[in-house]
């Protein structure tokens, strides 16, 4: 568990070697750089993308036109955005696009005017230059075998996915799943609670131990599940008693105390801050007409009661 | 109300009518059957058309399947070529697929590997839409037996397409799977597949059914397509709940309209009536996929263009129709125009106002139109021509009609003359004839009676026989006058009242001797109540004694009988005049001529019984000329019947020269004669005929009467005024003035004016002596017994018998005066109420008749005036009036007058009998 863990901070800190390098070596030009960033949302997920994105803008010294819709699904207002941003004069944008559907077109035009794109998170149906993205699927399996570890023969697993409709946390549930199955192939696992995005997170996740109280393991693939079975083990006196694998980003107080206690057997922290750095290294490289690899992973860590305190887990606990 | 009511009447509307019901036929014939042509045409087009956008889908689909299969026959010909086991590269290759086939054909790719645990990582390399770009690991075991998309392709080597299915796995997609078998060297190593949204087909199958219903109708989709699986699933439907969704199967095709049959047969076309109205529906089969694309079309709209078709075709034929009537219209107005041009110009010729160039325009044509203008030219003035001709002639004519009629003229003039001259032939022949016969028989009569009273008896029979002979040849000669003035026509017929009886019993007393003569008997039966007939009583008379002599001359020994009778005939009511004898008799052939002037029934008989052969003749003239006639039955040696019939109200046939005065004879009976005293009355005779003077003079001596003579008409004239005798006696034929002017003479003087005069005189015209004012008509040669008669009538006329006549009109005072003469009455006139009154005052009249209407002093008040005189009381009054009399005027009149005549316009001579019967009634009282 811990060498997958090592791996990944050797690989930011490459990462950030070739960033730095990278800034040595730029030119005066870049000074005058502008580069619009375009995300999906203010809040959650989004913010530490966005500061990512700061960061690494500052480290290399360019401008940064950051602009990010109130809501997920304002694809109009990302559209005007867009448009604005662009009559701004940025020589590179970088988006987290709303809808593949409606912002292929429009990205289209800018790549044709020669505005260099970095596309984050969700694919666009044009010839995107590089595209940065959470691997959910290894994510799903890495839950998966997590949970699978805490596990013995005649256990109950009960999933508790996000939405019908998610395909992140889709993916995450068929992997974690299929990497369950892989180690207790009869295993009896219930996939039919969705905790939707409807405010009613805690009354599903009470629901698992409603429907299947003989549950011995749960997976919560979308963060407001995970944080709401938190507070439900508490709540039923589970805490401790039911292997729980939970899903989100970076780290917070309740989740580590969770890991701490023994209520959550593991956390699958995306790292939003490492994909907006991500992105603002892959658009100066294109920028300077590097050669950017089309597709890069962006990396998560799995975070356990053993790996808590890691300096570069406690890294990503909110200052 | 007939069917010609219906047929036009001229002939350009027949010819409109005519071409328009044949242009009907022929234009709507034709139509018909390019309608029908089209028709079926066009529904072939339809049917091609609605085909061939089924085929081009089903073509499409077919076409989109086969090239997305491509991307598992290719991931699994690559597979094949680098071994069993999963190529790391798999990822990559997928990954780059999937970006550059649109995610709408392609949602996602994989390999399943056969010999691989699907929890495997590397048992399935799966990469869609919602993961790349990194491969996401399947949830499920796909070795699965039930998995038809796996077992399906690993049982055979070619593309195998799956029933569709809603993917809960990100895409949220209803989507198909096209997989193909991944073998090496013919060992399965797994399945190679993609998973194709069919959206895409359905864009493609709307996209083409758009394009195809465009170009269609032009007007847009008519329907909508839809496409079911091999298995009869709904794939793609415009109502989305019948097809594969999240939570719902999907219907199957047979559960639609139709949806048996088309699931039963590869191709084909059906109707069928559904919410949305009658339905087209065509469907084909998919040859690869085996889907069946359907087409379901609204028959409304598909098929318009037949709807089309059909108002063109009407559109077409109507206005081909129309536009043939106006062409026919204008045809017709133009070829009738020529003829309705000939009529006016034929009511002009006419109305003789005939302007030839009016045809100018006609003429110079050449047609037929051309030809008859020239000919009505032609015949116009051939017309002209002959109007002229024929004015001309009529000008002729007329001058002709007036020499013809100024010819006609001269010789009525001539005839008239030639009458007047015959006229007065006959009256000088009359004058001559008699004139000698009124002597010999008068002196006869005179020698007679004074043989008689001087006891000459030898000379006695030879004065009856001169006497006898004398009255026969005077017979002669009025038959022979009789008969010319009937021929002539100059003879008239005088109507008048007479008491039947009375008549028949002087007749029957006078003939009673020469009956007696032969030894016959006469039996007359004349009922008592037989009462009054108008006629001519003379001619009665005449004929009565002509039948009764011939009945008593042509019997002997025998019986002659008059029977008189009244019998309805003609729906009038005829006195019968029976004579009937028991004598010879006569044959058929006597009998035929019997009539005949100057014939007997016997050319022997005139020598045997004497006779002119006229009397018969005259005695039917004279009844026809009173509207009757008389007829014969007879038989030889038995005897024979004569019966003359008059009319109880005789009409005068010759009724039309008559005057009213001539109508006034004496019917009523006359006054006995008085006694003869010294002062007897003074008779005045005037006549240029010394022996009438004579013979008149000794009459009427002989009768006790003073007797006066002047044979010269100016002297009577003076004699009357200084003698005033009683009565005059006046001849017609004198010379220096004749009677009619003596006649007017003394009744223009007042001095003589109420002096009755008596014609007596050989000239037969009494109308004018009546005219003129005479009281009495004697024709010579004289009856004494009548003359006696007459003249007792007005000489011994009294003061009692006076009459006052009151009426403003003189005419009328005039005629009533003669009425009142004729019945023995002195007559003084007065010509308003005043005057009638100064009269009454002078002398109390026995008589008054009395008009209302005058000026000065009508009626009325002569009335209450007469009434309030002591001498006026008692007078009687006639009221002669025209005036319409009121309920309350009649009243107060019947309290103050005798009676009242009312003169309404009928004839004067009804008039005055209805006057001198009332007169009668009042001298009676």
């Amino acid at each position: 568990m811990s060498n997958p863990l090592l791996s990944r901070l050797r690989s930011l800190l490459a990462i950030a070697a070739l960033a730095a390098g990278a800034l040595l070596t730029a030119d005066s030009a870049l000074a005058t750089t502008k580069i619009g960033v375009l995300l999906k949302a203010k809040g959650g997920f989004w913010d530490p993308v966005a500061e990512g994105c700061r960061t690494a803008a500052k480290r290399a010294g360019v401008d940064l036109v950051l602009m990010q819709p109130d809501y997920e699904a304002d694809v109009a207002m990302q559209l005007r955005m867009l448009d604005d941003m662009m009559h701004q004069g940025v020589q590179g944008l970088i988006i987290a696009p709303c809808s593949t559907a409606a912002l292929s077109g429009p990205v289209a035009e800018v790549l044709a005017k020669g505005t260099k794109v970095v596309v984050l998170d969700s694919p666009l149906d044009v010839d995107m230059p590089a595209y940065i993205a959470t691997n959910h699927t290894d994510a799903g399996t890495a839950a998966g075998a997590l949970l699978a570890s805490v596990l013995k023969p005649g256990d109950e697993v009960t999933f508790l996915r996000h939405t019908k409709t998610s395909g992140a946390t889709l993916l995450r549930d068929s992997s974690a799943y299929s990497a369950i199955c892989a180690v207790y192939p009869h295993l009896l696992i219930h996939r039919d609670i969705f905790t939707g995005s409807t405010g009613e997170e805690l009354a599903r996740a009470r629901l698992v131990f409603d429907l299947y109280p003989h549950t011995n393991a749960v997976l919560a693939t979308g963060t407001p599940g995970s944080m709401a079975m938190l507070q439900v083990l508490k709540d039923t006196g589970r805490a401790g008693k039911v292997a729980f694998v939970g899903f989100g980003f970076d780290l917070n107080r309740k989740v580590a105390k969770a890991l701490a206690d023994g209520t959550m057997t593991g956390w699958i922290a995306q790292l939003p801050h490492e994909i907006g750095s991500r992105g603002i290294d892959a658009m100066l490289a294109l920028l300077n007409h590097q050669t950017v690899p089309e597709v890069t992973y962006c990396n998560f860590l799995v975070i356990t009661k053993q790996n808590l305190n890691d300096p570069s887990v406690q890294a990503l606990m909110p200052r | 109300m007939g069917f010609s009511r219906f047929v036009p009447k001229t002939i350009g509307a027949r010819l409109v009518v005519a071409i328009g019901l044949a242009g009907v036929v022929v234009i709507g014939g034709v139509s018909f059957i390019a309608f029908r042509a089209s028709r079926a045409a066009l529904i072939a087009q339809m049917n091609a058309e609605s085909y061939t956008e089924v085929e081009t889908a089903a073509t499409a689909i077919d076409d989109t399947v086969d090239r997305l299969a491509y991307v598992p026959r290719m991931l699994a010909a690559y597979q094949a070529g680098v071994g069993k086991e999963p190529e790391p590269q798999l990822e990559y290759i997928i990954r780059n697929l999937l970006r550059r086939i649109p995610a709408r054909e392609i949602y996602g790719t994989y390999i399943a590997f056969d010999n691989k645990a699907w929890t495997d990582p590397h048992g399935m390399i799966w990469m869609d839409r919602t993961s790349w770009p990194v491969l996401r690991r399947v949830d499920y075991d796909y070795h699965d037996p039930s998995l038809d998309w796996y077992q399906a392709a690993k049982n055979s080597n070619v593309p195998h397409i799956t029933e569709p299915y809603f993917d809960p796995g990100g895409s949220e997609l209803t989507m198909v799977r096209i997989t193909y078998p991944v073998t090496l060297d013919g060992e399965f190593l797994g399945v190679a597949g993609v998973e194709t949204p069919l959206s895409e087909i359905q864009d493609l199958m709307t996209s083409i059914h758009n394009r195809a219903a465009e170009r269609r109708t032009g007007m847009g989709s008519s329907g909508y397509i839809y496409l079911a699986s091999a298995a009869g699933r709904l794939m793609v439907y415009p109502d989305a709940t019948l097809t594969v969704g999240a939570d719902r199967p999907g219907a199957m095709l047979s559960s639609l309209p139709e949806g048996q049959l088309i699931g039963a047969r590869s191709s084909g076309m059906t109707k069928y009536h559904g919410p949305q109205g009658d339905r087209i529906v065509h469907w084909v089969v998919a040859p690869s996929t085996h889907w069946k694309v359907v087409l379901d079309q609204s028959s409304e709209i598909v098929m318009m263009p037949i709807r089309k078709l059909e108002v063109n075709t009407v559109a077409i034929a109507g206005g081909g129709l129309a536009v043939l009537l106006c062409l026919v219209g204008v045809i017709a107005s133009r070829a009738t125009r020529p003829i309705v041009k000939l009529e006016r110009s034929a009511k002009a010729l006419e109305r003789a106002n005939f302007d030839p160039s009016e045809l100018d325009s006609m003429v110079r044509r050449r047609d037929e139109s051309g030809r008859l203008a020239r000919a009505f030219q032609s015949m116009a003035r051939e017309i002209r021509s002959r109007e002229e001709s024929l004015a001309e002639w009529n000008r002729n004519l007329e001058s002709t009609v007036t020499e013809r009629t100024r010819d006609l003229v001269k010789a009525r003039e001539a005839a008239e003359e030639a009458s007047r001259t015959k006229s007065s032939f006959l009256a000088n022949m009359s004058h001559e004839l008699r004139t000698p016969m009124n002597a010999i028989i008068g002196y006869s009569e005179m020698l007679l009676e004074e043989a008689e009273d001087l006891e000459q008896e030898g000379f006695i029979p030879d004065l009856k026989k001169i006497h006898g002979a004398g009255k026969h040849l005077l017979g002669l000669i009025n038959d022979m006058l009789d008969l010319s003035k009937i021929e002539a026509g100059k003879m008239t017929v005088y109507l008048e009242d007479f008491d039947i009886s009375a008549m028949v019993g002087e007749v029957a007393a006078t003939i009673q001797p020469l009956v007696a003569k032969n030894g016959n008997e006469l039996v007359v039966n004349s009922p008592a109540s037989l009462g009054k007939m108008r006629a001519d009583i003379t001619k009665v008379r005449q004929t009565l004694f002509n039948l009764l002599s011939n009945a008593a001359k042509f019997t002997n020994n025998g019986k002659v009988t008059l029977a008189v009778s009244i019998e309805d005939r003609a729906g009038a009511p005829q006195v019968f005049f029976r004579v009937a004898d028991t004598g010879i008799g006569m044959t058929a052939e006597q009998m035929g001529k019997l009539f005949q002037a100057f014939v007997q029934a016997d050319a022997s008989t005139t020598r045997k019984f004497g006779g002119t052969g006229l009397g018969l003749a005259i005695s039917r003239r004279f009844c026809q000329m009173m509207g009757g006639d008389i007829t014969v039955t007879s038989e030889m040696g038995k005897g024979t019947v004569f019966t003359a019939v008059v009319p109880v109200r005789a009409v005068d046939e010759t009724a039309g020269a008559k005057t009213a005065s001539a109508k006034m004879s004496p019917a009523a009976p006359a006054p006995l004669a008085e006694s003869i005293s010294g002062d007897a009355p003074l008779i005045l005779i005037v006549d240029d005929d010394p022996a009438v003077v004579d013979l008149l003079s000794r009459n009427l001596t002989r009768d006790g009467y003073r007797v006066r003579s002047v044979m010269d008409g100016r002297e009577a004239v003076r004699l009357a005024k200084e003698l005033q005798p009683r009565v005059i006696t006046l001849d017609v034929m004198m010379p220096s003035m004749d009677g009619w002017s003596v006649l007017t003479a003394l009744k223009a003087d007042s001095a003589t004016h109420d002096i009755p005069v008596v014609m007596v005189t050989i000239v037969d015209d009494r109308q004018i002596g009546f005219a003129l004012g005479a009281a009495d008509y004697i024709t010579k040669p004289v009856d004494r017994d009548r003359l006696s008669a007459v003249l007792a009538r007005y000489a011994k006329a009294d003061a009692a018998r006076l009459a006052l006549v009151v009426d403003d009109l003189t005419d009328n005072r005039d005629l009533l005066r003669r009425a009142l003469e004729g019945q023995g009455w002195s007559v003084v006139e007065a010509e308003n109420g005043k005057e009638g009154l100064k009269r009454v005052d002078e002398r109390i009249p026995g008589l008054i008749l009395l008009d209302l209407m005058m000026p000065v002093m009508d009626g009325f008040e002569f009335l209450r005036e007469l009434r309030a005189r002591p001498g006026g009381r008692d007078v009687p009054v006639v009221v002669v009036t025209a005036k319409e009399l009121s309920n309350d005027e009649r009243a107060w009149l019947r309290n103050g007058v005798e009676n009242i005549v009312q003169n309404n316009g009928t004839k004067a001579e009804e008039l005055l009998t209805d006057l001198l019967s009332k007169i009668a009634a009042v001298s009676k009282k």
